[in-house]
């Protein structure tokens, strides 16, 4: 079980422009793509995370039946709700959000005048330097 | 559900609404939003029965306000307790009038806001008076919770206990929670419709996530050009 | 899920009486004060001018649930706590009552532990008294013929209050119709609920037309006692009925007009 770690949940984490229950969604498929949540890991209940997070319980509950319907996880009466998730799934959302992310990275820079040159240049640059950095830290 | 159809009402001379028609559903929380002076306040009077519309009707699931009294917890912006009491002896008070008043959530909830209930109402500070007359209305299991200001002039841990006591005892599905303040930004996160007023009239109500992913803007934002158009 | 009337009532009957305790408090330890001198001071002429204090004592504890009616009214508006009143499931039936009873308790407990001190101071006195009453109406008088007239006066004296209570919650409710001048509206709807009840006073008196005077003293004494326990009668049955009216009104009022 990974009480405490499945959230970082507080009210000023959300994005309030942008529907709630979908950051909610975001979160935890980010955090099954980390891997900080497994097969079977049961997650907070409704109450406590609307509570943790100081969310409107009906938006939780919205945003939990959603991640049900798109089976992500699985609510045992009486038990709670666990991951349950399917290898191919898993990579499925992995492979969206990678996407979704990536995209808005490009549409940004176009929007800001880059060519689609400069962007492969930039990006390349980018993952030069994360490099060095880590190579950095570990000497 | 609550329905307001067409109630205007007036102070003298100042209108403090004026033909407004606004439902709020049940097993929701609504935010009512605006400025001071808006008719927020007004509203939530007409609902408690503290007033009467000049014109139109207030009703509660189909019945008159002053019929439904019993059905409604009210936590006014103003200090309404008498201060002589102890928090006891004021819960004491109102558990006598309320067949919904839970003793087990009183205790849970006097440990939870860290209130001694043997404190003296006229003595302690304004945020413990803010989360006394919170505990008088969320021990009950009520259907109608109306808050009017519940969060002004109080300081950001009360305020964080007062939206996490709210959270924790909402019942969804049957209880309807109306929560007036002219800061929204509190407690944008805990209101599933929401209500804007403005001198009387309204000016916008809806779905709060519908909102934010049609106008891609947070609810102080939306608020904020409801009243630059109206101008 | 309303709880009983009777538990609701209860609960507001208590808190009011808890709003009295200081008034109730003065007047029952002054009279215990009053008690204990006599008790120290037995036998000396300085007991019996203690009968000033009682005399005074008695008017305080019949004025005071009359001035305590603006403090139990009033008083919930000016601390705000009419929002509490007004929001519970309690109509003026039981709001008004819970605090005229209050009231009438204050003036039960009050008038009733002075009488005792009264009665304390007099017994001493007793055998002049009953001496002096004779030689003043030459004939024979027990003093237990007197008992059905003091009960009674103590009967009007009820009524009274009940009278002044409902003329002063209707005033106090009626000023609250409107925005401004709360203070001068109370003071002229008081004034002319109580004009009428002295129009009521001179019913009563037609009542049992009596031209002549009210005479207790004289060789008819018997029958002016009579005459003046039938008036007394007559008068509590018209003003209680006249209070009575004026609280419905009140009630009404509370119920049907008052806002916030």
């Amino acid at each position: 079980m990974h009480y405490g770690k499945d959230i970082g949940g507080d009210a000023m984490d959300f994005d309030l422009a942008r529907p709630i229950y979908q950051q909610i969604i975001d979160e935890y498929k980010k955090k099954l793509i980390r891997g900080e949540l497994r097969q079977g890991d049961k997650i907070l209940s409704q109450r406590e995370y609307a509570e943790k997070a100081r969310t409107n319980p009906n938006t939780v509950q919205r945003a939990y039946r959603e991640m049900e319907n798109m089976k992500l996880v699985e609510t045992v009466r009486g038990q709670g709700t666990f991951v349950c998730i399917a290898p191919e799934q898993l990579e499925l959302i992995r492979n969206e959000m990678a996407g979704s992310v990536i995209e808005l990275c490009v549409s940004e820079m176009k929007a800001l005048g880059f060519t689609e040159q400069e962007i492969r240049v930039r990006l390349e640059q980018v993952l030069v330097n994360a490099k060095e950095v880590i190579t950095d830290d570990r000497v | 559900m609550i329905e307001f159809k067409g109630v205007s009402k007036n102070f003298g001379r100042t209108r403090a609404l004026d033909a407004v028609d606004i439902t709020f559903a049940t097993g929701k929380i609504t935010g009512l939003f605006g400025p001071n002076g808006a008719g927020k306040s007004t509203s939530l009077k007409l609902i408690t029965g503290l007033n009467r519309p000049d014109r139109g009707e207030v009703l509660l699931d189909g019945r008159n306000p002053m019929d439904s009294k019993v059905d409604i917890a009210y936590l006014p912006e103003i200090d309404h307790l008498y201060p002589w009491m102890t928090i006891r002896q004021a819960a004491s008070f109102v558990s006598d009038f309320y067949g919904d008043w839970d003793g087990e959530r009183y205790k849970d909830l006097l440990g939870f806001l860290g209130l001694d209930d043997e404190m003296k109402i006229g003595k302690i500070s304004k945020g413990q008076r803010a989360k006394t007359k919170l505990l008088l209305c969320t021990t009950r299991r009520s259907r109608y919770l109306l808050l009017d200001e519940p969060l002004s002039g109080i300081d950001i841990l009360t305020r964080e206990q007062i939206i996490q006591t709210l959270i924790r005892d909402f019942r969804e599905g049957e209880q309807s929670i109306i929560i007036s303040t002219h800061e929204i930004s509190e407690i944008e996160g805990l209101v599933d419709e929401v209500v804007f007023l403005d001198r009387g009239r309204v000016r916008l109500q809806g779905d709060a996530e519908q909102l934010r992913e049609e106008r891609g803007m947070s609810l102080v934002e939306i608020m904020k050009e409801a009243f630059r158009d109206a101008n | 899920m309303q709880t009983s009337s009777w538990r609701r009532f209860s609960a507001l009957y208590s808190k009011e009486l808890r709003e009295l305790r200081p008034e109730i408090v003065i007047v029952v330890a002054a009279a215990v004060l009053i008690c204990v001198t006599m008790f120290v001071k037995s036998g000396t002429s300085e007991r019996d001018l203690l009968v000033l204090p009682i005399v005074l004592l008695m008017g305080l504890a019949g004025f005071l649930p009359f001035v305590a009616t603006f403090k139990l009214l009033g008083r919930e508006w000016s601390s705000n706590t009419i929002y509490l009143i007004m929001s519970l499931p309690a109509s003026g039936e039981l709001i008004l009552g819970a605090k005229l009873a209050a009231l009438i308790s204050q003036y039960l407990l009050g008038t009733l532990v002075v009488i005792a001190s009264a009665v304390v101071w007099l017994y001493p006195h007793l055998p002049e008294l009953v001496r002096s009453l004779n030689s003043m109406t030459g004939i024979d008088m027990q003093l237990a013929q007197f008992i059905p007239g003091i009960a009674i006066a103590y009967l009007l004296s009820l009524t009274w209050l009940f009278y002044l209570i409902s003329a002063s919650f209707l005033s106090q409710l009626i000023s609250k119709l409107f925005t401004r001048f709360n203070g001068a509206i109370t003071l002229i709807a008081f004034v002319i609920i109580l004009m009428l009840g002295s129009w009521l006073m001179e019913i009563s008196r037609s009542f049992i037309n009596t031209s002549s005077s009210i005479n207790i003293v004289g060789t008819d004494v018997v029958s002016g006692l009579q005459q003046a326990i039938l008036f007394m009668g007559i008068n509590s049955a018209i003003y209680f009925i006249a209070a009575g009216l004026i609280m419905m009104i009140s009630i009404l009022v509370y119920n049907y007009r008052i806002e916030l």
